[in-house]
Formats: structure tokens, C-alpha cells, sequence
């Protein structure tokens, strides 16, 4: 009604001369108009959204429905693949530029279909295989759809297969790529090369300086550094699921799956085979199979029928004999089995094997050999085979068991060339999750021992206790090794005293304010740290003697990536109520030390404040405990080694607290630590404090020798 | 107007309106199939996509397509692949006679040297190296490889030491056959101006060690790649890495230097010359000096003498020590000297030689020690270093010192790693694999005849599971039935516990790449007579632990024989140095010190007493005194505390 009134009011003015029976139909025009404005204005900004979230117009295209591009019989033909080429010869690095998240951005040319002159097709449409390798590569961090910011290119022309091609007009079709420019950073996939009857090992599609991701390289023709080495995808990896089998004795000692091996071959295996009997089986194709059944999934011997690829799984090894081609799809079904591949071709560039480390999940033996497979096998010990067999699985699982892993692994081989700064690490791509899991990188691998001038830094946090500051810090400076003493002052509502009322000591002491009282400052990697090792001392342990300190120091030399503290520790496993449990008794063993007083690496400084798994030290800061339960953790698993106690030290009595140490205090006390390392094992997903029945003494402690001669005669008491 | 119209003109309107929205979608949609797909949106999710053929039919995976009847028997397409893959496409499998190999072993067989033709030091100490390294023969009947006795190592036919006439020589000689089987050690190859890889005579079928190999000729699996060493580096033992401590942050004063020659023209002057560019004067340093061969006043540009200015000012050394990284520009060939000098010096190499072949690429993995920079990104190299972390720059560095002391410190290392490498082709199935050669203490000490599988060997427990437990009671001799990780090494006077010697093999567990046993000895240097000698004397220190009554991997077992050849073995005069033999070569192979353990009953008379020279003859032997001393003794935790002794777990340790 308002609205109306509106354009009653204004009607006179806008058309004056407009009669009133009229006027409605202007408004109506108007709302139509204005209604139409409306809708469009909508459709502008909508539509985006709609047509790039939703797949509802592209599920509608099909591989078939792509412009046609006609090749003029005269089009360029792409020279034909330089073996010299080298990433710093063929390669324009400077499209990749540099990338502060070091990833190569790789573009995929979009799909066409090719004819020639006579409107013939120059290729079968993509393969089922392609078009997943593009999609994953589309999925990835590694796509970009911006042709300009791109420094990988990959054609959507279909070349995994050469038998399907017809290579001149293919190549052809590669030249008249929009950025072709003879083949710079474009990067070709092909499976099976060559053709009969000599059978090259490099697909023979002219291809100037593509890198060529190749299915059965031989040495001469791979170019290394540059091109690189795939598996041969074997379709039945997407079809049968066949679990990982534990390891255990397998039926078959050496099976032989291929079907369409050289009679040459198979009679050499079928003499291997007459000469060690059952545990040989040479399978082949089945003559007389009923309809029905896929040939493919049935393997014979004599008369018996095999179920395949499920056979490979009761062989211990399985060979991999070179065909008429090198690269055999046989070795990804093997890998899957975890049945151990023997590699029986001669100059064959296995499989990523610019990354992988075959000689830990394979045997490879020379063609000439052959004959000797049998004793050579023989003397692999059978827990080198459970470690191959798992190693082979894993290879499949990573990089075999899809299109999807075999391009991803491509890319980022091709990536690690052009960002040498962030490669991925022998360990990342070898070591299957189990390993990975349970073995350790110690980052203080090196065996040194550092020198002794170098001295170390005591840290002391303190709150306010400055009585008993002044006195740790004038017991600690008597240590000859002592370099520098740092005071962390973790009191805000306070300051730390006049420089004056120091006590006044040999070395530098530094005072660091903090800005939160927070347990964890501890072991924050203070810039003032110059020295390796750091003693974290509490501020009221001044029992120590400077001997013990010193025979202290001298130990952690030894031992530099280890923990070396006084009192020990011990975690039990309480069977009763099935969790871990702290023990400050005097017992046999110790897998902790206290940090009250401990020498350790600054580094692992670094690992507590920056990388210390999970909520640990925040839970920590909140709980104001466990810090050095923490730390032992955090020690132990990253070097798998355990702590060293050193002297007989068992407790650190402070005498201000002896009065307030009750009982119950006491019992509360263990209840925490105890629920500190049930928390802290479940965050590190393991245990990994280590055990040890041994502390580490002076050579000649309580030895029956004069006092003096002693290079620390005086190691306190307990 | 008529109302009708008027409403009709309405409806057209409405109904334009409509066409237009609808055209507009239409236009929309058909923009979408064509000329849009061009460009931006992921790769499509096809209709049809689950149809889609597979890219090979199941017969075509199998059996390589086409009926296999015709095809030629493998045995001939070897024989063509021998044919044809000759010489620059040489191969193991082409070029290289297995056979001779199969019976006698791994053999090499030195060419005897020539009267009157001088040879390098160099070369002189190759040739030792491999004397010692116990490949060798004298009988060229029974070798597998051959090394010539003339000297190779420097082609450079404007060089001093090139030496004449090598092609006809070889020709001459009745062993050559085509330089099949041989091996050739070269350093310098080609001469200015374009310092190309000639080495003025046909080399044939011999495979080729060289230094500054090119990637696009460098025949792989065949040559092999060496570092270049200087003339005076030393034989045997070498200098340990300078990475003394493991600072945190692992940065030191400077980030990235250079210093060194600015060439002004030929090739590698492009790198050069854009070195300077990366100078700061503040934590990268890049001189360069534009003095070098003669006549560089004639060629040097106005920068020269600025250069020079600030190139004076900075020492070669100091740079070297003080810095994180080193740039490692190509010289006129690929490698240069400056390259061990880097690894020495823990200075991570930042490596600008495009197309160089690392020395040992074959079984190092250079990514772990190195940056193998683009000579064409040099400009980004100081900001992609700045950016490495602390982690990957503490490993980094660590690294460079394992490889230096596993492979490069003495000439010995670097034949002897050739000769190992060599060796592995020849049967891939009992060779290392690239964990042996890149992990501590380095493929030299990994023997696989020994084992291939990592956890069989005393170093690697951490990432292999744990040793397990059993003892015997054999000495030095890998007798096939020692099928357990710990020997227990006792001779007759032993006389422990039970409880001391589970004690003992308790704290075995714990350092199992180590010599864990009661009586103990201390080596020192005897300034006077100058000398090592050895103490058998109660101190505060000690350095080896003797096999009289120790626990050791029994790995140690097989180390001592087959890497102690058989001239050595006889030095050591009927088995009183064999203890001190294998505390040598424990400690040379884990760089740490043995571990004692305490025993309540100090046994009786020790074992023989070493002859006082042992040690010094051992040591002279292996080049360097590789022992380390220790200071401490492992005990029982509750070990001589005032506890009731019911508590202690080992009190049999504490009576006397």
C-alpha cells in the first residue's frame, strides 16, 4: 500500500498527461523492468560460484566431445631426443623461479582430439591410466591453471602406450602445443616404448628436449638426472585387493609368473626348476580354461591352475625376467604380493631408482647368471628376506599401487632437482611407516667429543629464592669447567638484585628476565648459550660437590647426544592397573634423570621449546611439574638412547625443605609423575625412555688406590 | 494506443527480457565447453571417465604385444648389445670381461713400472694404496682389473707431468686387449682453451676414474667419478674433519664465501665473473681476483683493482672455517680442489658446476652433505641458503664430516672406495646398498661379505631393532656357527662371576658397536722416545679395553680378518697385538672409546704383555692413532652404596 501510494504520488509527476487507467499498466511495465534488472544483476554474480563449485556442466562433457585440431601433413616434426640433454642444458629453470614453498607448478594442456589431414584420428582417445595420472596431478599442490606461472607442462596427448600411436603425426601434435618450444619443461609419460621387432627402451616419438618419465629405460638410453625412470602400471593393482601378508615360510621358494617368457628363458628356468624340484614353480598361460574366466587372473602348471596374482604371495622370490621390453608390469603385481622381486635384466633402469634404494627390497642378477639364481638366493639369510619383503610392499604402496602415486613421485623427483634446498631425504623415501616409526635420527649423529676448553654454561631458573641462589652460584662457579652462568630470573613482580649484591665469580653471569613464570623457560635456547653443553641446575641444589660437577661434564663429552644427570629415575609398567608408574625408589635400574642438575646439548633446548610433540609443553606450563620428565622423553626418543646416571647420587635434599617433604606430600607428589608419563607416552604414540642397569663412576671410584692420584676423589655421597 | 496493444507490447517485452537472460546462460554454457576450457579450472571429471580403455590390454602387458615366435633368442641380442655399445656407450655388461673375475676373486693386477719414467707422488700413492688394499696380484693371469703403471693423472698436455706416448705403450702391450678390464686414474684431462675431456690416447674399453667428470659424457655404472686432490694429500689416515662442536645455531660468522679467481675470458669465466655480484660485506663474502696465468694485465677491467682491494683483506683459511656455507664455483674444468677443502672444513658446499658428476655419485647421496646449485640461479643462491633450518644445517654439516673421514681424507680412502665400487657391480647381489655407503661408519667398513642387511652389523641397532642375546667363547676367527651378535671374548685367567659377566653383557647392550670388558689399558704419547705407548698401569684414564675378558659384536670378528691384510697380520708378531689390533680398528670404525667395567676380582697375572712397539707399528700402519680415550667405568646403579646389599642386583661385584 505504501509502495503504491508512492507511485501515486509520483505518477502525476513523471507522466502527467498519463490517464489513471493507464497508469497501472505502466507500473506493471516498470516492475518488469525493474524485475528484469534485478535477475540479471543477480545472474552476474552468481554464476561463478555455481559453475566452478558444482561439476554439473562438466559432468556432462565427455572425452569425445573436445575440439578437433587438424595436423597438416607439412606441421613441424620435433627433433628426436637429444641423449645429452641435462636439467642445466634442456631445462629453463627460470620458469620456476623461486618459490618460497618450493613446488614446481605444473600445467596440463587441455584435451583435444587429433586428426590428420583425412580427418583420421592420429591416436585412440586418452587412456583410462592418463586421464587418472592428470587428474591426481590436477588434484595436487603441484597444478597450476595458469599457463604463464607455469614451469612444467604436461600434454593431455595420451603417449603411455607406443603401440597406440602413430608417431609421426603424434609428434606432430606435441610441436603444435601452444608452448611447445622444442619441448622445454614439457614432461611425457610412457609405459611401454618401443616397438617390434627391435623394441627400444625410450618411447620414439621425436620429442627434442621433453623429459620423459619412461617405463623400461635402459642405461642407454636414460638419460640420468633428467628423465625419469617409472614403474610399468599394472591394471590389476586397482583390482584385486590382496592384504599384506605377515612374514613366515612361503610355499614356493622361487616362482616364475610370466606368461610369454623367451623359450630360451624358460627352459633355463625349467632346468632351475628339474634341478631343485618343488620349490621352484614355473607357471605359464592356461591352455584349457573354461569361459568365463578372465585369463588373466589364472596361471598353470601342468595341469594345475593358479590363482594370479594371488600365487605371488606364496613364493618367497619372484623373478622378473625382461621381456622383449625391460620395464614388465609383472614387477608391480610382485611388489604387491611382497613376494621378493629377482631382477633378471640387463642394464635396466629400475623404477625411481634415482630416489629408491632397490638393493634393500630386490635381487638383481645378470642375465648370465641365471643359472645360479638357486644358490645365490639361498644365501640370503631369512631375516634379510622378512626386511625385503616389507620393503617391497612398501614400494608398492607408495609409488606402484596407483596412477595417482606414480605421478605424484615424479613430480616430486622433478621438484627435488629444482629445489636441491628442500629434498625430500633418503629416509623419507625409503623407510616404510613401520620403520619410520620405530627407528630413530639422531641429530647429533656424528661421533664427537667435543673439546673440553670449550667449557659449559650452568642455567639457573630462579623465583625468589635468592639466599640460596647466591650459594648455588658460588658453588657452581668452582667448577674448572664452568664458562658462563645464567640466572633466568622467572619472577615479573619482583627484580632481580642490585648487580652489586652478586656474589662475585670467575666467569660471566648473566641475568635473563622472562616475561611469564613458566616452567618451560628452562630450556629455552638462550642466545647467551654460547657452549654445547648446558647444565640445568636448580636453584637450591648445592649438595653437589665441584668434582662431582666436573666428573659430570667429563662424562657428557662422552656421551654428548645424552642426558648425564644425578639422581635417577625409573618408569614401571603397573600391571594392576595396566599403566605406567613412576618409581623414586633405590632400585636396580634407571631410565630417567632428574633436571635439577643434568648436562645436556643445547640443541635439545631447541627440540624442547620448538618441537616438542603434541600440548606437552603447555600442559606442562599449566601443570608447573614434569618438565624434566619431559625432557628425558623428549631426549631419548629422538636419539633411541638411553640416559647416563653418573655417581651414586640419589636424591637432591634441599635443606630449606626437608620440613615440608610430608608424607602426604609426597604421595601426591608420585601420583603426578606417574600421570605425566602415562600422559606423555600417549602423546609420543610410544614409550621411548629407555632402560639401563649401569651409571657411569670415575675409573678408579672406591678403587683401593691413594685419594690423591684420583682424578675426582671427591664424588659426594648419595 | 489500445489497451491490447499496450499489453501485448507488455508481453514482448517480458518475454525479450527472458531471451535475454536465457541467451545469456546459453552464451554461458557454450563458453564453458569451448573457449574457456583452455584455460582456467582443474582437469575435467569426464562423463565417460570410468569408460575409458586401459592403456594396454592384458595380453599386451604380458607379452609385449606381438606373437613372440620370431623374436631373437636373448643370448643374440646380448651378443649385438656387445657389438654396439662400445666405447663412449661402454657398459659392465659390454665392456667389462666378469669371467675373469669368477675365479680368482677380485684381483688387481699392477702393470710394472717403467725405468726411467717418472711418476707423481700422486699416482705413487695410488698405486700403494692398492698394494695394500689386499685386491692385489702379481700374477696377470689371475687379475680382474688391471691399473696401469704409467702415470694418467694429469692429460693436460701443457702441464709438466703429462706423459708422452701412453697410446702407443698400451698398444705395445700384450695385456691391454683393448684397455677391457682396466681401470684408469686420471685427475686433469683436456687443456685450454676449451679443457675438453681428452686424454690424448685411446683409453678404449677401460673404464675411467676421473676427476671433474661430466654428467653427459660419464658413462654411469662404468667410469667412476673422483674428487680432485691435491698432490700433497696424504697417503694414509689423513685429517680429521674440523667440526669440532655442534653450535646452536649451527650458523657461524658468515653465511657464504668465495675467494678466488675471476677468470676473464674462456670457459667457466661466466660463473665466475658473476660471483662477485653476490659480495654484502656482511655475511657473504665473495672475492675474486682477477691475477692469475700470465698476462692477465693485458685482459683484467676496471673492477680488477677494487677487487683486489678487498681481496687482500680476507684469508682464504679464516673464510673457510668461519663460514656455514662455501660456494663451490666450477674452475676451468668442473671440479676444483676447493671442493674437499669445504667438506673438511664442515662448510657445506654449495656446488655451482653444472653438469659435474659428484666424486662417488654413485653410491653417496650428495643431497645430504651438499647444495647442488644451478650455475644459471646463482643470484638466489645466498637467499635460498639463508632459509635452510637448523636441523637440516646441523645434519648437513655432520654429514660433510662423515664423508670426508669415510672416503676423502687420504688417498688410501679415495682408490679404495673406487676399488669397493667396482667390486659391488661385479655381484649386485652381494654388494652394499646406498644405506651402507651414506650412513656412519661408511661402506669401507661395512663388509658385505659380512652381511647385506643393515641389522646384522653393530652400527646401525637404532634403526634396526636390537641386538639379540647369546655368548660364545671364541677368539678373532668368524667361524661360520657364531650365529649371535655378542662374543664373549674370555682367555683362560679370566676367572668372573656369573654376575659380572651378565653385568657386563648388560652394558654391552647398551653400546653394542663397542668393546665392553674388565681389564683395561691407557695409550699415550711417549714425548721422549716419540712414540705410543701403553700403559698397563691403574689411572684415571683408559683407551682400550683388552679381549681377556670382554663382550663385542661379533662383526669386529670379520673386520679384523678381512680388512687386515696379510702383511700387516704378520707385523703383528703371533698374537700379542692382536688385542690392541682390534681396539684399533673398533675405535677407527666408531670413533669412540671402549667401555670398562669394573671387576671385583682383578683377575690374575694379565695376559701376555704387548710388545712395547705394538701400538706404534699399528698406528704407523693405519696412518693416524685412532684410540679415544675415556674417563669413566660403567657400574651397577647401586653399586658400593650404603643399601642393604639384598637390594642390589649385582652384589657379587662388590665382595671381594
Amino acid at each position: 500500500m505504501c509502495a503504491s501510494a508512492k507511485y501515486n504520488t509520483r505518477g502525476p509527476a513523471l507522466i502527467p498527461r498519463m490517464k489513471t487507467k493507464h497508469r497501472i499498466y505502466y507500473i506493471t511495465l516498470f516492475s518488469i523492468v525493474l524485475l528484469g534488472l534485478i535477475a540479471t544483476g543477480m545472474f552476474q554474480f552468481w554464476p561463478h560460484s555455481i559453475e566452478s563449485s558444482s561439476d554439473w556442466t562438466v559432468e556432462k562433457r565427455s572425452v569425445h566431445d573436445v575440439p578437433v585440431v587438424r595436423l597438416p601433413a607439412d606441421s613441424p616434426i620435433p627433433e628426436r631426443g637429444d641423449l645429452s640433454c641435462r636439467m642445466h642444458t634442456c631445462f629453463d629453470v627460470y620458469r620456476c623461479g623461486f618459490n618460497p614453498k618450493n613446488k614446481i607448478k605444473v600445467y596440463i594442456y587441455s584435451l583435444k582430439k587429433y586428426v590428420d589431414e583425412y580427418g583420421t584420428l592420429v591416436s585412440n582417445t586418452i587412456s583410462r591410466e592418463y586421464n587418472e595420472l592428470l587428474t591426481a596431478i590436477s588434484d595436487s599442490d603441484f597444478y597450476t591453471d595458469d599457463v604463464h606461472r607455469a614451469c612444467l607442462f604436461v600434454p593431455s596427448i595420451d603417449v603411455l602406450n607406443q603401440n597406440t600411436l602413430r608417431i609421426k603425426e603424434t609428434a606432430q601434435a606435441l610441436a603444435q602445443l601452444s608452448r611447445w618450444d622444442r619441448g622445454t619443461n614439457h614432461l611425457l609419460f610412457n609405459m611401454l616404448p618401443g616397438g617390434p621387432p627391435d623394441y627400444n627402451t625410450a618411447l620414439d616419438v621425436p620429442r627434442d628436449r621433453a623429459l620423459l618419465a619412461g617405463g623400461g629405460f635402459s642405461t642407454w638410453t636414460y638419460r640420468q638426472g633428467y628423465d625419469v625412470s617409472i614403474p610399468v602400471y599394472s591394471p590389476l593393482s586397482g583390482e584385486v585387493d590382496l592384504p599384506e601378508r605377515g612374514p613366515g615360510p612361503r610355499r614356493f621358494f622361487i616362482l616364475s609368473s610370466q606368461m610369454a617368457l623367451h623359450p630360451e628363458y624358460r627352459s633355463e628356468l625349467e632346468a632351475l626348476q628339474a634341478e631343485n624340484g618343488e620349490s621352484v614353480l614355473i607357471l605359464d598361460k592356461c591352455t584349457n580354461l573354461s569361459d568365463g574366466i578372465p585369463a588373466v587372473r589364472k596361471r598353470c602348471h601342468k595341469n594345475q591352475v593358479f590363482d594370479y596374482p594371488q600365487v605371488l604371495q606364496e613364493a618367497t622370490f619372484c623373478v622378473v625376467l625382461r621381456g622383449a621390453r625391460l620395464g614388465q608390469a609383472v614387477l608391480s603385481d610382485v611388489l604387491q604380493a611382497g613376494c621378493v622381486p629377482v631382477i633378471i635384466a640387463d642394464s635396466y633402469i629400475l623404477p625411481f631408482s634415482e630416489v629408491l634404494d632397490w638393493k634393500r627390497a630386490s635381487v638383481v642378477i645378470p642375465e648370465e647368471k641365471m643359472p645360479e639364481m638357486y644358490s645365490i638366493l639361498q644365501s640370503v639369510s631369512q631375516r634379510q628376506i622378512e626386511e625385503m619383503q616389507r620393503q617391497a610392499r612398501w614400494f608398492w604402496e607408495a609409488y606402484f599401487r596407483s596412477m595417482k602415486a606414480i605421478a605424484l613421485a615424479t613430480l616430486q623427483i622433478i621438484n627435488d632437482r629444482i629445489y636441491p634446498y628442500a629434498a625430500i631425504s633418503y629416509e623419507e623415501w625409503n623407510d616404510p611407516p613401520a620403520v619410520k616409526w620405530s627407528s630413530v635420527s639422531n641429530p647429533l649423529f656424528l661421533p664427537l667429543i667435543p673439546p673440553q676448553s670449550q667449557g659449559f654454561t650452568a642455567i639457573v631458573l630462579t623465583y625468589d629464592r635468592v639466599e640460596s641462589l647466591f650459594r648455588v652460584i658460588t658453588e657452581v662457579s668452582k667448577v674448572p669447567s664452568l664458562s658462563k652462568l645464567l640466572v633466568v630470573w622467572n619472577n615479573q613482580n619482583k627484580n632481580p638484585p642490585e648487580d652489586s649484591l652478586w656474589p662475585k665469580i670467575r666467569v660471566p653471569l648473566k641475568v635473563v628476565r622472562t616475561a611469564e613464570n613458566k616452567l618451560s623457560n628452562r630450556f629455552f635456547p638462550y642466545d647467551e648459550i654460547e657452549t654445547e653443553a648446558v647444565l640445568a641446575i636448580d636453584d637450591d641444589i648445592i649438595m653437589l660437590t665441584s668434582d662431582e660437577l666436573q666428573f659430570g661434564y667429563e662424562v657428557w663429552r662422552e656421551f654428548p647426544d645424552r642426558l648425564v644427570g644425578y639422581p635417577g629415575r625409573l618408569h614401571l609398567w603397573d600391571h594392576e592397573m595396566n599403566k605406567w608408574k613412576y618409581e623414586s625408589e633405590w632400585t636396580n635400574e634407571v631410565s630417567m634423570v632428574l633436571t635439577g642438575a643434568a648436562f645436556y646439548h643445547k640443541y635439545f633446548n631447541y627440540l624442547y621449546t620448538y618441537k616438542m610433540p603434541g600440548d606437552i609443553k603447555n600442559w606442562v606450563d599449566a601443570h608447573m611439574n614434569c618438565e624434566d620428565i619431559a625432557m628425558n622423553f623428549l631426549v631419548a626418543n629422538v636419539t633411541g638412547k638411553s640416559v647416563i646416571k653418573v655417581t651414586p647420587r640419589k636424591k637432591f635434599k634441599c635443606p630449606e625443605c626437608t620440613a615440608i617433604d610430608g608424607l602426604s606430600l609426597d604421595q601426591t607428589h608420585m601420583v603426578e609423575r606417574s600421570e605425566c608419563i602415562n600422559k606423555f607416552a600417549s602423546v609420543f604414540g610410544t614409550m621411548p625412555l629407555k632402560v639401563v642397569e649401569h651409571r657411569a663412576d670415575p675409573v678408579l671410584y672406591k678403587d683401593d688406590f691413594p685419594e690423591k692420584l684420583k682424578s675426582f676423589p671427591n664424588i659426594g655421597s648419595l | 494506443m489500445q489497451t491490447g496493444t499496450k499489453y501485448l507490447l507488455l508481453a514482448l517485452l517480458a518475454s525479450c527480457l527472458l531471451l535475454f537472460f536465457g541467451a545469456d546462460r546459453l552464451r554461458r554454457a557454450a563458453s564453458f565447453s569451448s573457449p574457456k576450457a583452455e584455460a582456467p579450472g582443474r582437469w575435467p571429471r569426464w562423463a565417460d571417465g570410468s569408460l575409458l580403455q586401459s592403456f594396454a590390454g592384458a595380453g599386451e602387458l604380458e607379452g609385449d604385444g606381438a606373437a613372440p615366435s620370431p623374436s631373437p633368442s636373448p643370448k643374440a641380442r646380448r651378443a649385438a648389445r656387445l657389438g654396439t655399445h662400445q666405447r663412449r656407450r661402454c657398459r659392465m655388461e659390454t665392456c667389462f670381461d666378469r669371467s675373469r673375475c669368477e675365479q680368482h676373486g677380485f684381483k688387481v693386477f699392477v702393470y710394472p713400472r717403467e725405468a726411467g719414467v717418472p711418476v707423481s707422488d700422486a699416482y705413487l700413492n695410488i698405486l700403494a694404496s692398492i698394494e695394500e688394499s689386499g685386491y692385489r696380484t702379481a700374477d696377470a693371469g689371475a687379475a680382474c682389473l688391471f691399473v696401469l703403471g704409467i702415470d694418467t693423472l694429469d692429460r693436460d698436455r701443457l702441464s709438466a707431468r703429462y706423459v708422452p706416448g701412453v697410446g702407443e705403450k698400451l698398444r705395445a702391450s700384450a695385456l691391454w686387449n683393448g684397455g677391457r678390464n682396466h681401470l684408469i686414474f686420471t685427475l686433469y684431462s683436456g687443456t685450454w682453451p676449451d679443457y675438453a675431456e681428452e686424454l690424448g690416447f685411446d683409453s678404449g674399453q677401460a673404464m675411467l676414474a676421473r676427476a671433474s667428470a661430466r654428467a653427459e659424457t660419464f658413462r654411469p655404472g662404468f667410469d667412476v667419478s673422483l674428487p680432485l686432490f691435491p698432490a700433497e694429500h696424504p697417503r694414509k689416515g689423513g685429517e680429521p674433519g674440523c667440526l669440532r662442536q655442534r653450535a646452536l645455531p649451527p650458523r657461524k660468522k658468515y653465511l657464504l664465501v668465495f675467494k678466488g679467481k675471476r677468470y676473464l675470458t674462456g670457459i667457466g669465466s661466466g660463473t665466475r665473473n658473476a660471483l662477485r655480484r653476490l659480495h654484502d660485506g656482511k655475511d657473504v663474502v665473495s672475492l675474486t681476483s682477477c691475477r692469475h696465468g700470465r698476462g692477465w694485465q693485458r685482459r683484467k677491467d676496471a673492477r680488477c683493482d677494487r677487487d683486489h682491494a678487498d681481496y687482500e683483506k680476507f684469508d682464504y683459511q679464516e673464510l673457510l672455517r668461519n663460514s656455514t656455507f662455501c660456494l663451490i664455483p666450477r674452475g676451468r674444468r668442473l671440479g676444483s680442489f676447493r671442493f674437499l677443502e669445504a667438506l673438511q672444513a664442515a662448510c657445506v658446499p654449495v656446488v655451482l658446476s653444472d653438469g659435474w658428476e659428484l666424486p662417488f655419485s654413485e653410491v653417496l647421496d650428495w643431497g645430504k652433505a651438499a647444495v647442488v646449485a644451478s650455475e644459471r640461479l646463482l643470484l638466489q643462491v645466498p637467499s635460498a641458503v639463508r632459509r635452510v633450518g637448523p636441523e637440516r644445517l646441523l645434519a648437513l654439516q655432520q654429514q660433510t664430516q662423515l664423508l670426508w673421514d669415510a672416503y676423502f681424507s687420504s688417498v688410501d680412502k679415495i682408490v679404495r672406495t673406487t676399488l669397493e665400487i667396482i667390486r659391488d657391480r661385479l655381484s649386485p647381489h652381494r654388494s652394499r646398498a646406498r644405506f651402507f655407503w651414506n650412513a656412519l661408519p661408511g661402506g669401507l667398513l661395512a663388509l658385505p661379505d659380512f652381511s647385506t642387511r643393515p641389522g646384522d652389523f653393530p652400527f646401525y641397532y637404532l634403526q634396526q631393532g636390537r641386538p639379540r642375546r647369546r655368548r660364545h667363547r671364541d677368539r678373532f676367527f668368524p667361524y661360520a656357527e657364531i650365529r649371535t651378535d655378542a662374543v664373549l671374548s674370555l682367555d683362560e685367567h679370566a676367572g668372573l662371576s656369573t654376575s659380572e659377566v651378565d653385568f657386563a653383557f648388560a652394558a654391552w647392550r647398551s653400546f653394542p658397536e663397542r668393546i665392553v670388558g674388565f681389564p683395561a689399558r691407557r695409550h699415550f704419547w711417549d714425548a721422549e722416545r716419540q712414540r705410543w705407548g701403553c700403559s698397563a698401569e691403574r689411572s684415571n684414564e683408559l683407551s682400550i679395553v683388552l679381549p681377556a675378558a670382554a663382550f663385542y659384536h661379533r662383526y669386529y670378528h670379520s673386520l679384523f680378518v678381512r680388512s687386515v691384510p696379510a702383511g700387516p697380520r704378520g707385523l703383528l708378531g703371533g698374537g700379542a697385538c692382536e688385542d690392541v689390533l682390534l681396539n684399533l680398528l673398533v675405535a677407527a670404525a666408531t670413533k669412540l672409546p671402549p667401555v670398562k667395567v669394573d671387576a671385583a676380582t682383578p683377575g690374575s697375572a694379565p695376559r701376555l704383555l704387548q710388545p712395547q712397539d705394538c701400538l706404534d707399528r699399528l698406528a704407523a700402519w693405519l696412518g693416524h692413532m685412532p684410540l679415544v680415550p675415556s674417563q669413566l667405568r660403567l657400574d651397577p646403579v647401586l653399586f658400593k652404596d650404603p643399601v642393604s646389599v639384598l637390594r642390589k642386583k649385582y652384589r657379587r661385584l662388590e665382595m671381594p
